[in-house]
């Protein structure tokens, strides 16, 4: 059960409505790019270390809201010289610039002329799609190494991503609600690995105890 | 890892901070070892948080420190930084605005540890490119009715040439339904109440205003009215996520009802008018559209006609702060619509974007690229004022000065500028930074190759404006 149990406001901040939490905003709102990537429980030194030779791809594939744009934006942050594309479902094709490597979001949805600049390219790529383009891959020359994403979010995982974004929104010095294996646990089983469905529900909870003054537990 | 903190503290925290006004503070670094910073950057803006995808603005900001911190020393750097004059501060319950001083210090090679705290913002008055982007996002109904009516026609020329007979049949059905909803939602209540149509006196309010109007109908014949209902609302609307993860999240935040005339009988041929009236409230949140998130204020009327289809129709609403300098938001007289609100004294953005167009027109020979990249850089918010000086341009040659961003891969579906052996190359105009694409011919690619992220000078013409990047668009020709 999660404990939102108010704290002493800081002096001078009481105009804010998140204060009484020692917080800033609701932690499960949308986050930028960038805090997405800074929170992200994620490791991604092996696929770094792939990425430095020739000719090689990584392909996150998952069902949504598992984290797969969340590994490709942590990517993006170590990898200065990277490129990245988001390709809208009901829009043109975007621009696609040339980086090392190349990283491309719902890669699956790639025009067949896109596909055929982006695969013969020889730049290293990583692609986060819902279907699998190994196959296609190999067949260009690349050695395609496959992440299938989602299998690892248990509630030990759950739990530290949750709490890093609840930490992140903090205002000042002092306790803030935090998450504990039980409620991770409990949202894993309501939810499974969709860590978005998740954020969703605690964006509701933390709302709701805003709006009614609640003090205590949710 | 070294320990590197920072604390943002504000000298008046519970002040409220009008449009431009001075925020100042302090920001302590606190290390534990040393610690070498590139830069120790303070800057003032804002943001959304909520359900919608994150907005965010800078108003300015200082490079107050670079070298080395000496570990187990805490260091105070003093700040006094403009706030921004747009948003203003709202809580809401999908969205909220806020506005940040925040500290970031640049450490290389590692994360860089920042701190942020946030103030009070009250916006004096509505910015001429605010008010516009304002209209255009309460106008863009437009978009989505034309976008439906492509994707029908595709589906419809689908289904004929893959399905025939089948395809035809499933249409016919289609087309049924659509008309049927056409028939009972606009037709039946228009062909009861004759021309039935609802205005406001004025769509551009202050807090605590008065919201006045009047629903107005000619009846063929002597119909009897349940009620007629107007309701004042505002309504939060925010997007998240993109493609197929978009979703849209509306929360209404204020609401009030007004039965006007109940059980009223309107007379055939005579002309019945309904005035109705609000309170805005003193705190009344100001109308905002910044990107995926937006408050949008209308008045809904709703005549109930019983055993029959409603009319409803809802009209929009601009909700603006009181300028407190000048006693009042200064509304031009006619349609009131939020292009035309203005300070005393003033002159509009539109007025001096059109002379600008005209002095132009008339020294074309001697204009300059940087004048010219001036002249996007100073109404880059405003993609109308953007689009009428790129339309100026177009076609005319000038000597560039780009810096070399990055080449593409791609150019996009519809890029007809690329040349068919040449590529695209993303750059940007040195000082102010205005992106740029440039079209480069495949005799110009050796010595694009050989610049690689450096500062290229040569000849092109402007072909346009690429809206979704917000890039001008650049043919070069070697032959120039």
């Amino acid at each position: 059960m999660l404990n939102l149990r108010p704290v002493e406001k800081q002096t001078g901040l009481e105009w804010l409505p998140w204060a009484g939490l020692n917080l800033h905003r609701n932690p499960f709102g949308e986050l930028t790019s960038e805090e997405r990537s800074e929170l992200a429980v994620v490791e991604v030194d092996d696929w770094l270390e792939m990425l430095r030779k020739p000719m090689c791809a990584v392909q996150f594939i998952g069902a949504c809201g598992r984290g797969k744009t969340t590994r490709m934006l942590k990517l993006r942050s170590r990898l200065p010289e990277s490129s990245y594309t988001y390709i809208p479902e009901d829009l043109p094709c975007p621009p696609i610039e040339l980086g090392n490597p190349v990283l491309i979001d719902e890669a699956q949805r790639l025009p067949r002329a896109a596909r055929r600049r982006v695969f013969t390219s020889g730049c290293s790529l990583v692609i986060a799609t819902h279907r699998n383009l190994e196959r296609v891959l190999r067949k260009h020359g690349y050695r395609v190494i496959t992440e299938h994403v989602g299998a690892g979010n248990g509630p030990h995982l759950v739990l530290e991503s949750l709490n890093r974004r609840i930490e992140a929104s903090r205002l000042g010095k002092g306790p803030v609600p935090t998450l504990s294996l039980g409620d991770a646990k409990a949202l894993v089983k309501e939810f499974g690995s969709d860590i978005r469905s998740m954020e969703n529900k605690l964006y509701v909870l933390f709302q709701e105890c805003l709006e009614v003054g609640k003090d205590g537990k949710v | 890892m070294a320990k590197c903190d920072l604390v943002v503290e504000l000298d008046e925290p519970d002040r409220v901070y009008h449009s431009e006004e001075t925020v100042q503070g302090k920001v302590h670094v606190d290390v534990d070892s040393d610690v070498k910073c590139s830069g120790l950057v303070i800057s003032c803006g804002w943001k959304t948080h909520g359900r919608g995808n994150v907005a965010m603005g800078k108003a300015d900001e200082e490079t107050v420190f670079s070298g080395v911190w000496t570990g187990g020393n805490t260091y105070q750097y003093r700040f006094s930084l403009p706030a921004a004059s747009w948003p203003p501060t709202y809580h809401g319950k999908m969205l909220s605005i806020d506005h940040y001083i925040e500290a970031r210090a640049k450490i290389p090679w590692a994360f860089d540890p920042k701190a942020a705290t946030p103030f009070m913002v009250e916006a004096n008055g509505v910015p001429d490119v605010v008010a516009s982007a304002t209209r255009h996002a309460h106008a863009k109904t437009r978009i989505p009715k034309f976008a439906g009516g492509v994707i029908i026609a595709v589906f419809v020329g689908a289904q004929l040439f893959f399905m025939g007979a089948i395809g035809v049949a499933i249409m016919l059905l289609i087309s049924t339904v659509a008309f049927t909803l056409w028939f009972i939602r606009r037709f039946l209540p228009r062909y009861l109440l004759g021309q039935p149509d609802a205005f406001l006196e004025s769509d551009t309010l202050t807090r605590g205003s008065e919201v006045a109007g009047e629903f107005v109908t000619t009846t063929r014949k002597t119909v009897n009215i349940t009620a007629i209902r107007a309701v004042l609302r505002a309504t939060e609307v925010c997007i998240s996520g993109h493609g197929s993860n978009k979703k849209t999240h509306r929360k209404v935040v204020y609401e009030s009802k007004q039965e006007l005339q109940p059980n009223v009988t309107l007379q055939a041929g005579q002309e019945s008018r309904c005035p109705f009236s609000f309170q805005l409230p003193e705190d009344a949140a100001c109308s905002v559209s910044l990107d995926d998130n937006s408050l949008i204020w209308t008045v809904d009327l709703r005549v109930d006609i019983p055993r029959w289809p409603d009319w409803t129709k809802s009209i929009p609403l601009f909700i603006v702060p009181a300028d407190f300098r000048n006693g009042g938001v200064q509304l031009a007289s006619g349609s009131g619509s939020m292009s035309s609100v203005h300070h005393e004294g003033s002159t509009t953005d539109d007025e001096t974007v059109v002379n600008q167009g005209e002095s132009e027109t008339a020294e074309l020979g001697e204009l300059t690229f940087a004048e010219t990249v001036d002249q996007l850089w100073a109404v880059r918010s405003d993609r109308d004022r953007v689009e009428m000086v790129v339309e100026a341009v177009i076609g005319i040659s000038f000597e560039i000065t780009a810096k070399i961003e990055r080449r593409l891969l791609y150019a996009g579906d519809q890029d007809p500028h690329v040349y068919a052996d040449g590529y695209a190359v993303w750059a940007i105009y040195p000082n102010p930074g205005l992106p740029l694409v440039l079209y480069v011919p495949h005799e110009l690619g050796d010595e694009f190759e050989q610049i690689g992220r450096g500062v290229w000078t040569g000849k092109g013409v402007v072909v346009g404006w690429d809206s979704l990047h917000g890039r001008l668009q650049i043919k070069l020709d070697s032959t120039l």
